[in-house]
């Protein structure tokens, strides 16, 4: 019993902590159940409960819901798989091949990368302006359009993470190769993508995850109320000074965030092995 | 890599597949109609998409709508709006007239006196910049006064001290969070200051604004803001709450008057309070507050020219955007009462006929000077801070009211160069 | 071990010859799409990287640059030609009434002066050719029903007989002039506003669409010699006043709208520093920016930490603890974001409500109205977003020290707080440098955080602030360039933008080359 009197500090911390995580978490689910729609709870439970929020999302004409859901999932999987290829391409050169720049070159990576680059908006209007005259499924406002923008910067945020992973597979395997012929290209596709595809799987449900979750950028730059995303779609009933819709934005919030939740706890050994070779999130 | 055979081959291929390309790009392309972009907000897109079914407004031209999510969308879009995605015709409120004129991205409308006289003077007035006519006035944005008949009563308040004793008495008993909800943050609570003798600019004899002088820290207004909305230990009696989503305290029965403009009334109707319409009471009988009337406007904007649409574009915005008909079916959705005179008219629904006649008490909304932040901040965010300073924080009346009277009138001096 | 099958030879070099050519046949339908449509930008862009791809994947390039290439492409594209035009438009003078280009504000600026007559004269139109196939338009005055011929001649009034109406009373043929059909109409298009017919008085008649046409005047002329405007009825000349905008040059402050963008460097930067309008605000944002950033790094790095040592042993629940523990960094940051700032809300948030109920205070506090409340609610939200994030780096260090070091403190005789002290967190800080330097940078620029929990507010109004309390640099750039449309500056934002780069470029940098990963370079 000793034991546990030792810890006892440690199980405090952590009861302490889990109420804190919690709160918020319990007001977000009481509010989507709770058919007055506020976020003003009173007791433990609403005065009256139903599935009202819920339903509205997927009945209401005016709330395309499962329309932004469809957005939000091709973006993030085109983004997820296009930054995968983009960026593993990228780290192999950068880990394993030695050259002139690679230095200045990863470094050049990793200052671009803190750019704040939406500040340079007016910019990319006028790019995406040039392309929507030509393709207006790529162009200003499309999803199409915001695919690009996050695969300009796939490069930067994906080489960085996977140079870390690449970095810890043994370099004696791609020698032996190189050894007996192999050009780089096959070192790459034979040898090194099958080593790290379960790494690379990790990567792009991390940059699913990001992607699907990424308000800035998109809330500026899909405007339509079909073309957006489920992030600046459920934005809009609380972001208005003059309507605050609590109810569905909460409904909402939860069927968003629950299959990610899932997706992040149940990989959460691999993340946290990502976390300390390179940030992912923080 | 390849061997000089194997390098033959792959540029040969390559040529030929970008050739191929080039080919397929040349496949007859069927002629599109010429397409006219309206650019316009959330509420709007939709109802001029629905008016749109079935009807060419201009003959050869499709009306293409693109509706967006909040204003800041629509701000950062028009700003790095480029020739290539520009709108031909641009929604929006009156203010736009200001900056779409200085920076030339609107087209100056020149019109016939047949259109001209289809709406008021003050209509045409919120729509230019410099003199020159910007945009054609769509509907008014005005606020009316919705009372809750069950708790006050079917008999409109007569004073402004009438609506406060009735909130004073009532207060414990029947629960009540406030006893005045401007909705609309401190643009709807406009009638709330005139009533109070309070306002933006003074006005001349001849009933022109004056930018010159501001009424903002009038002897009147100090007093009837100490007498009316203080308690007697100098802070907020609780009667007056400006924005933070009160429409919901009235909604459940909590505050018996609300300040607000028409495109809350399904969300009214919905709760099933019973209420009427009217004007905000002066502190006098037979005296009334003054809403703003601001105005909505259809913009041609410099792009049009660009784009090859602007005479199908100047056609669309005189003939359909600004016609009575259009004007007369924009104004069901929404509850906006119609710029347009003749439709003004034809208005039958009584909310609407209800939020006109109060909005007919209201005064011209000058977006240019309004808008201007020379002194630091705009007439919003400026006199939202005095009454947060006032109320919530019982900073005293008088001071506080000067000094904002002293930077409203930098920003006036500035506006006022733009009018 | 392993063995190139399959991958090799023909076979390799079909599939590649198969990627490349869908790549050159898709970038040479663009191009000739582009070309098409008069976009020869983009067409030539696109020329050159179908270019270089083709350089890449069929020719001896350097092996890098087969691995690179497509991220290259990208990251121009949509990365540094962005941020390279950011950064020259903060040499510029580029704000609300100096947006365009100078030609298109002296075409502009004719047009604007362009006025109707008092009368507001209108004419119903019809659009033909006169006699030697110039256009003439067939007139009817809207107000005294006149009819007119107008050439580009002049106009000529039509005696009562001499012409015939349509069957909307228009007047649609008169001898010498023939009507457009239909379809040269459509084909028309804007070709007719430009068209101005003599009338009397320098005033011309204008189409304004089909079918209707205008009295006009022009007041302003341009002058191309000298490129100055003169007014017609004042008399007055406007020359170009070097900062973008004609100017009177009898009058500095008469300026004609609107101006043009123009290039004024350095003053965007000048501005910052010396204009006191500018650096008051500047300088007060940067002190909060680095304090925010440091703060919210110390606050997360403490309790994260403290949560790592509490876990270090393997207590009951352990596992369980970890995963509800990390929930805060696994929900989308934006919803957590917004809930949080209902939950603040002064009237109907659940926080006032309980600190009401359990008495702490007697009226609801208006987090978002003072600028200590509102400080104090961003660091504590940032505190729930961030702790997971620390506690598993921590966590992952922690397992990183060699247990033998830790155990030899002990025998030494120094308390478990003293052997933490000296030897456990130097280490720890040794090894999560670079990461809490990256959080630092991170959070300096946290416009999500910002943005969506007080936008940066409050501002005291009244003293004539600029920037909010909870401004920090990156919300404080957005709102110049974007928030107010009566006032935007999107030079001084580029120059503001510039200024946070240089800054979190330099400790990205400074930590970059401080870690041990790049001695291996």
């Amino acid at each position: 019993m000793s034991s546990l009197r030792a810890n006892l500090w440690r199980h405090a911390l952590a009861w302490v902590l889990i109420a804190f995580t919690f709160f918020p978490i319990y007001v977000v689910v009481v509010s989507s159940i709770d058919i007055t729609g506020s976020l003003a709870t009173n007791s433990f439970l609403p005065p009256a409960i139903g599935w009202d929020n819920y339903t509205l999302l997927f009945t209401n004409e005016d709330i395309p819901f499962t329309t932004w859901v469809k957005n939000s999932l091709i973006l993030a999987s085109a983004s997820a798989v296009g930054s995968v290829l983009i960026g593993a391409a990228a780290a192999f050169a950068f880990s394993r091949l030695r050259f002139k720049g690679r230095r200045v070159g990863i470094q050049t990576l990793l200052l671009i990368q803190v750019f704040p680059s939406f500040l340079a908006l007016a910019a990319i209007y006028v790019i995406m302006g040039e392309i929507y005259k030509v393709f207006p499924a790529f162009g200003l406002g499309s999803v199409g359009g915001l695919l690009l923008i996050y695969l300009g910067g796939a490069m930067g945020v994906n080489a960085w993470l996977l140079k870390g992973f690449i970095d810890s597979i043994p370099l004696e395997l791609d020698e032996s190769a190189r050894i007996d012929g192999a050009t780089p290209s096959q070192v790459y596709w034979l040898i090194f993508f099958p080593l790290a595809a379960p790494v690379l799987a990790v990567v792009g449900l991390l940059s699913f995850i990001g992607t699907f979750n990424e308000f800035v950028l998109a809330s500026l730059f899909l405007t339509d109320i079909e073309s957006r995303t489920v992030a600046v779609g459920l934005q809009q009933f609380v972001g208005n000074q003059f309507a605050q819709n609590w109810g569905p934005f909460t409904a909402g919030s939860i069927i968003a965030s629950v299959p990610l939740v899932i997706i992040f706890l149940s990989l959460q050994k691999y993340i946290v092995g990502g976390l300390t070779a390179g940030s992912v999130k923080g | 890599m390849f061997n000089a055979k194997g390098r033959l081959v792959a540029v040969a291929t390559a040529g030929a597949l970008i050739l191929s390309g080039y080919v397929a790009a040349f496949a007859p392309a069927t002629a599109a109609n010429k397409k006219i972009i309206v650019w316009t907000d959330e509420q709007r897109g939709p109802v001029m998409r629905t008016l749109l079914v079935g009807k060419t407004p201009v003959k050869g031209y499709t009306i293409e709508i693109k509706s967006y999510s909040n204003l800041d969308a629509l701000n950062a879009a028009w700003n790095s709006a480029t020739a290539a995605t520009g709108p031909d015709l641009i929604i929006s409120n009156a203010g736009l007239a200001a900056s779409g004129g200085k920076s030339g991205k609107l087209a100056p409308l020149t019109l016939p006196s047949s259109v001209k006289n289809q709406f008021s003077k003050s209509a045409w007035a919120a729509l230019s910049f410099k003199g020159k006519v910007y945009g054609v006035p769509l509907d008014v944005d005005t606020t009316a006064m919705f009372w809750n008949t069950k708790l006050f009563g079917k008999k409109s308040p007569k004073t402004f001290g009438a609506m406060v004793d009735y909130y004073t008495k009532n207060k414990a008993s029947k629960g009540l969070t406030a006893g005045f909800c401007a909705q609309e943050g401190t643009w709807g609570s406009h009638p709330v200051f005139t009533a109070l003798g309070g306002g933006a600019w003074a006005y001349k004899k001849n009933g022109e604004g004056d930018p010159t002088k501001t009424v903002f820290n009038s002897a009147a207004f100090k007093a009837n803001i100490t007498k009316y909305l203080l308690g007697t230990d100098g802070k907020s009696n609780g009667f007056f709450k400006i924005g933070g989503d009160c429409i919901n305290d009235w909604k459940a029965g909590k505050i018996p008057f609300l300040n607000t403009g028409g495109w809350n009334v399904d969300g009214i109707n919905a709760s099933g309070v019973k209420y009427k319409i009217g004007s905000v009471p002066g502190v006098k009988k037979g005296t009334f507050g003054s809403p703003w009337a601001g105005y909505q406007g259809a913009f041609v904007t410099s792009y049009a020219k660009n784009h090859g649409v602007a005479a199908a574009a100047n056609q669309f915005a005189v003939n359909f955007m600004a016609n009575a008909t259009t004007q007369a079916q924009l104004s069901t959705f929404g509850n906006r009462p119609p710029a347009n005179l003749l439709a003004a008219k034809k208005v039958k629904n009584p909310v609407l006929a209800g939020i006109a006649t109060a909005g007919s008490r209201g005064v011209l909304q000058l977006s240019a000077l309004l808008d201007a932040n020379a002194g630091g901040s705009n007439w919003y965010d400026l006199t939202g801070d005095v009454f947060n300073k006032i109320l919530v924080e019982g900073a005293a009346v008088g001071a506080t009211l000067d000094a904002a009277a002293a930077k409203l009138l930098q920003n006036f001096a500035a506006g006022a160069a733009n009018l | 071990m392993y063995r190139l099958v399959g991958f090799t030879g023909t076979p390799a070099l079909i599939l590649k010859l198969l990627l490349v050519g869908i790549v050159d046949f898709v970038g040479g339908f663009a191009i000739v799409s582009a070309l098409d449509v008069g976009s020869t930008i983009i067409a030539g862009v696109l020329l050159v990287i179908l270019l270089f791809i083709n350089w890449v994947y069929l020719f001896k390039s350097p092996t890098p640059f087969k691995f690179l290439a497509p991220g290259i492409v990208f990251l121009l594209v949509f990365v540094l030609v962005p941020i390279v035009y950011t950064v020259a438009m903060s040499g510029f003078n580029f704000r609300t009434g100096n947006e365009i280009s100078k030609e298109q504000a002296i075409e502009q600026i004719q047009i604007v002066s362009l006025s109707e007559d008092a009368e507001g004269t209108a004419f119903d139109m019809a659009i033909g050719k006169d006699a030697t196939g110039d256009y003439a338009l067939l007139l009817k005055n809207q107000i005294n029903g006149e009819v007119l011929l107008a050439t580009l001649q002049g106009v000529t009034v039509l005696a009562e007989g001499t012409y015939e109406v349509d069957e909307l009373g228009i007047p649609s043929s008169t001898e010498g002039f023939t009507r457009l059909t239909n379809k040269e109409l459509n084909q028309l298009g804007d070709e007719i506003v430009n068209l101005r017919f003599p009338y009397i008085d320098e005033s011309f008649v204008s189409p304004l669409f089909d079918g209707l046409a205008i009295l006009l005047t022009q007041d302003l002329i341009y002058n191309p010699d000298n490129d100055t405007f003169v007014s017609k009825s004042t008399g007055a000349v406007y020359a170009d006043n070097g900062n973008g905008n004609y100017a009177n040059t009898q009058k500095k402050k008469d300026v004609l709208y609107p101006g043009w963008r123009n290039v004024n460097f350095p003053q965007n930067f000048t501005g910052l520093m010396f204009d006191p309008e500018l650096r008051g605000p500047f300088i007060r944002v940067l002190i909060w920016t680095v304090a925010f950033a440091f703060l919210s790094v110390l606050t997360t790095f403490s309790l994260g930490l403290a949560l790592a040592i509490a876990m270090d042993k393997p207590i009951r629940g352990r596992r369980i603890y970890r995963s509800i523990l990390i929930l805060p960094y696994a929900i989308p940051g934006f919803l957590s974001l917004l809930i949080w700032r209902g939950m603040f809300n002064q009237d109907f948030g659940i926080i006032n409500r309980i600190l009401v109920d359990i008495g702490l205070i007697e009226t609801n506090i208006a987090w978002f109205e003072q600028a200590w409340t509102a400080r104090l609610m961003i660091i504590l939200v940032n505190l729930w977003l961030g702790f997971p994030y620390m506690y598993l780096i921590s966590s992952g260090a922690l397992q990183a020290i060699p247990s033998d070091l830790k155990e030899a403190a002990a025998i030494d005789g120094a308390s478990s707080f003293q052997s933490f002290r000296m030897i456990t967190l130097p280490l720890l800080l040794q090894i999560l440098f670079p990461l809490l330097i990256a959080s630092f940078a991170f959070n300096f620029n946290n416009f999500n955080m910002i943005y969506l929990l007080t936008g940066g507010g409050p501002r005291d109004e009244l003293a004539g602030e600029r920037a909010g309390a909870t401004d920090i640099l990156i919300s404080y750039a957005y709102n110049t360039a974007i928030s107010n449309p009566a006032d935007q500056n999107f030079g001084l934002a580029s120059a503001i933008s510039l200024f946070m780069f240089i800054i979190v470029g330099i400790l990205s940098l400074w930590s970059l080359r401080r870690t041990k990963a790049l001695e291996e370079f």
